[in-house]
């Protein structure tokens, strides 16, 4: 099942490049390393080229190209993305699927929404057309943009909506990175707001992530001093693709499928009013001191399943006071509540680890049944030189907090109309502005009675 | 008679080969002789080739609906079919609910049903060879026995408020959704996939109706060793065939017995006549009052229309009469003369007075009704000053009818003087010395 990346804006298009790096190194590591048998690794190899990549059977010396379109308003970063490629030799991104016009949209998301996003979007379809022909099995589109910036938010917004028009079956999963609490674009709390209400009404999950979990990340995890945005943006593709890169999903007890995006968003946004889905993974390491270590899923698993509850974004500093079954005074639960969750365990003998602490019904809404709770994928080959590691994506209340602060603050600037004419002045009116509001409001008050 | 038996025993493999279950010549026999004991066979049999009539095969569907049905659901959904299909005998529609008797009713009705239906032909088209087959699926070995059963796994435990149960209901209803989602993309997948079959075997061809290799036989050249199963498949459709074409040879003396069980039959009628037996008819409750009031509705037509009739014969009657040869020569030559008159009349206009009488008119569409058109010209004239009062309207659709014609004329006029005018222009270039004449490019 073949997966048609969108890279909207800089952030996009950069986190894009950097996956597409990353599955590559990850398909040439070295078979001894990869603990599986060679037929496996041929396979897993032809799973990921199949479903990322799109060779022309016909001129057998051509690199395999990327299932990606690429949109930016301006040309720099599109342009040092695909030299990227190149430079590596092993890959690269296909011919004219490219959008760039020559000036940005200033950070400004009514720009990018009303102004530049009809402007590009025949084009923009056009070429998704055309890589949609190229696939067998379209499995869904995976959308990379960030939530700040006026190019990916805007543009990306508008673009998402013709895709829904254009598609109006297939799974669309957006991943979406929020910015610093302390950024330096001063709209970008309208931004965000503005492009997460319009996403919610037409694709089928949000994955969320945060620049200041993964900073810490990059900082107390891997050890790195200079923390740059090709950090960042490893350790989010390194999340990515613990879920999307090829595995079998254990969904009923004696079947068996492949993790196609379909299979996921079944299990993990049933119901439409509970979109927003995070990641936790672990183990998160500096390469250097990946050797040295070894894992055992008992205690992998013990920290993941504290870090869902905990509501942690990393493995350290999990506070492990917080229990399932405690109960405020008003009865509500205090730990993360779920609605669903995926589990995949990539590695050395995945099937002796044990999952069962993750379905217990307590960690979920007492309306999940127990079929629904938990999703189970292995793969035994290694997966980015971890021996053992394991993803959660869950489809919980953690990402409410973020997001209760940010519509807050965005309300607080709004109220007194701050730097609305911006946005007045490209078509935006207040009403758009309060739709957004109310529908924001609305999940963040649907997520917190789970 | 020894014929007759081997017509019958023939018979039975057919039907058996297409699907239905099993039945003896015998029961035939016996059958004609209404004997009680052939009567739920034929009522079984009866069942299954109705179904086969409806959805084009016999499945275990039908099977287990036979199995599930009771003996009298049976039967009356049997004898409505037959109605619906419109064999409405009597007889037959008043046997016994309980399968206890008339087995020769039924043996009647199945005859009527393999004539009308076709049956045979239709068992004949049904056979489909296995090579045409887009979907090989059914070489390959499943094991579906140990699949999972995920009905049990979406239940919940703890007991539910209503809004948690809301919330449960519309959980499933997304699944169903995302499965549905998914079940289309796969869909689509095997439709290209089938289509670059299709694509890349183009200009090969085992069947002179295609002009490619169908999913099934590239299926087979890339296993080999699969093609003794496909022999064997087509050997028994090759066995069903040839039986049913001997059927259509020896059918005649099918037919001749059918006739001799119905002779038996209009023998027994006369002697066995017990009234008073429930009929089922599938008549709807309120079909007598709509056929009462339909019956009275033409009842009025008629009555209403055959006076008219009358009336209008009679004048026909006293006008063929009354009219003689002379008057009617009278009326041809006043006609003609009329046309001519006419005739001249147009002649004499020449298009300058068309051009002149291009005056403020006003145009009316009306019916052809004369009286309403005085009338409204004066009624138009009471509204309008004195200067525009000197023309009375006119009927649009005369209007149109003459200016049509004037355009007509006017063709012929402009036509004419061309001819007359290129002549003169020729003989005058012809006379000028080391002059040629050519004509304007919109002229030729």
């Amino acid at each position: 099942m073949s997966i048609i990346t969108l890279q909207l804006g800089q952030c996009g298009n950069q986190i894009g490049g950097q996956m597409f790096q990353s599955l590559m190194d990850d398909v040439h590591m070295k078979p001894i390393n990869t603990l599986v048998p060679p037929n496996r690794n041929e396979e897993y190899i032809n799973d990921v080229l199949s479903t990322f990549f799109y060779q022309d059977g016909r001129s057998e010396n051509q690199l395999p190209r990327a299932r990606a379109v690429m949109v930016d308003m301006e040309p720099k970063v599109i342009a040092q993305t695909c030299m990227d490629a190149k430079k590596s030799g092993k890959w690269q991104y296909p011919d004219k699927q490219q959008l760039s016009q020559q000036r940005g949209s200033g950070n400004n998301w009514a720009h990018g929404f009303c102004i530049h996003g009809p402007k590009a979007k025949d084009q923009v379809i056009e070429m998704v057309q055309k890589e949609a022909e190229k696939c067998d099995n379209l499995g869904g589109f995976l959308s990379l943009m960030s939530l700040a910036g006026g190019t990916g938010s805007g543009v990306g917004a508008y673009i998402t909506e013709c895709l829904r028009d254009e598609f109006p079956h297939a799974f669309i999963l957006n991943q979406v990175v929020w910015p610093y609490n302390t950024g330096e674009v001063i709209v970008q709390n309208y931004n965000a707001i503005l492009t997460l209400s319009h996403l919610y009404r037409t694709v089928d999950a949000v994955i969320v992530m945060q620049n200041d979990h993964l900073h810490k990340i990059c900082s107390q995890l891997l050890n790195i001093k200079k923390i740059s945005f090709k950090d960042i943006n490893k350790v989010i593709c390194h999340k990515l693709l613990s879920i999307l890169s090829p595995g079998t999903l254990h969904k009923y007890p004696g079947f068996t499928c492949s993790n196609s995006i379909g299979e996921i968003m079944e299990h993990m946004v049933p119901i439409s009013d509970y979109k927003l889905l995070t990641m936790k993974n672990i183990p998160q390491m500096p390469e250097s001191s990946i050797q040295f270590s070894s894992f055992q899923w008992h205690g992998l698993l013990k920290h993941l399943r504290q870090m869902l509850i905990a509501d942690a974004a990393m493995e350290e500093g999990i506070d492990w006071q917080v229990k399932v079954g405690d109960e405020t005074p008003r009865g509500g639960a205090k730990h993360n509540q779920s609605l669903a969750n995926f589990l995949m365990l990539r590695g050395k003998d995945v099937n002796t680890a044990d999952t069962t602490a993750f379905e217990d019904s307590m960690l979920y809404a007492p309306w999940v049944p127990p079929g629904g709770a938990l999703l189970k994928g292995t793969q035994p080959r290694v997966f980015n030189q971890y021996e053992k590691s394991a993803c959660l994506l869950s489809n919980s209340k953690s990402p409410i907090v973020q997001m209760d602060y940010t519509v807050g603050k965005a309300w607080n600037m709004f109220s007194s109309r701050g730097y609305v004419h911006q946005y007045n002045k490209h078509g935006l009116v207040d009403e758009d502005f309060v739709d957004s509001f109310v529908t924001l409001e609305q999940v963040i008050a649907n997520y917190k009675n789970l | 008679m020894a014929q007759v038996r081997e017509t019958i025993e023939l018979l039975v493999k057919v039907l058996r080969e297409n699907g239905t279950s099993k039945i003896k010549a015998e029961s035939f026999r016996l059958a004609k002789f209404n004997n009680d004991t052939a009567t739920e066979t034929f009522w079984s049999l009866l069942f299954e080739l109705l179904y086969f009539c409806k959805y084009g095969t016999i499945d275990e569907v039908a099977f287990k609906a036979k199995a599930e049905l009771s003996i009298e659901e049976l039967v009356v959904y049997v004898k409505q079919e037959m109605q619906r299909k419109g064999f409405l005998s009597r007889e037959f529609a008043s046997l016994p609910n309980d399968m206890s008797s008339g087995s020769r009713e039924i043996l009647l009705g199945f005859a009527w049903l393999l004539c009308k239906e076709g049956l045979i032909d239709k068992f004949m088209e049904s056979c489909s060879s296995p090579l045409d087959e887009e979907d090989p699926s059914f070489m390959f070995e499943f094991e579906f026995e140990d699949m999972a059963k995920p009905s049990k796994q979406m239940q919940t435990q703890r007991v539910l408020s209503p809004g948690q149960k809301v919330q449960h209901l519309r959980l499933l209803n997304g699944k169903l959704r995302s499965n549905i989602r998914q079940l289309q993309a796969l869909q689509r997948e095997k439709t290209k996939l089938q289509n670059r079959v299709h694509d890349s075997t183009y200009g090969v061809s085992l069947n002179p109706e295609r002009n490619h290799l169908s999913v099934m036989e590239v299926h087979l050249l890339k296993h080999p060793e699969l093609m003794k199963k496909i022999l064997k498949l087509l050997e028994k459709d090759n066995e069903r065939l040839q039986n049913m074409l001997s059927w259509k040879d020896q059918e005649e003396v099918f037919w001749k017995w059918m006739e001799s069980v119905l002779d038996h039959k209009l023998k027994d009628k006369v002697e066995d006549m017990s009234p008073g037996r429930m009929t089922f008819y599938n008549i709807p409750p309120d079909a007598v009052v709509k056929m009462e009031s339909a019956k009275q509705q033409l009842e009025d037509a008629i009555m209403k229309y055959e006076q008219i009739i009358e009336e209008i014969e009679e004048i026909w009657e006293s006008k063929r009469s009354s009219i003689s040869e002379r008057e009617l020569d009278n009326l041809l030559s006043s006609i003609n003369t009329e046309i001519s008159l006419q005739r001249a009349n147009l002649a004499l206009d020449s298009t300058e007075d068309i051009l002149r009488n291009q005056k403020e008119t006003r145009f009316l569409l009306t019916k052809n009704n004369s009286k309403k058109l005085s009338n409204l010209s004066s009624h138009i004239s009471s509204h309008v000053t004195p200067q525009e009062q000197s023309l009375p309207a006119v009927d649009i659709e005369q209007e149109l009818a003459l200016m049509e014609r004037q355009l007509e004329r006017i063709e012929l006029e402009t036509n004419r003087k061309r001819e007359k005018y290129r002549s003169q222009l020729e003989n005058l270039a012809s006379t000028v010395p080391e002059a040629i004449c050519i004509q304007p490019m919109s002229c030729r």
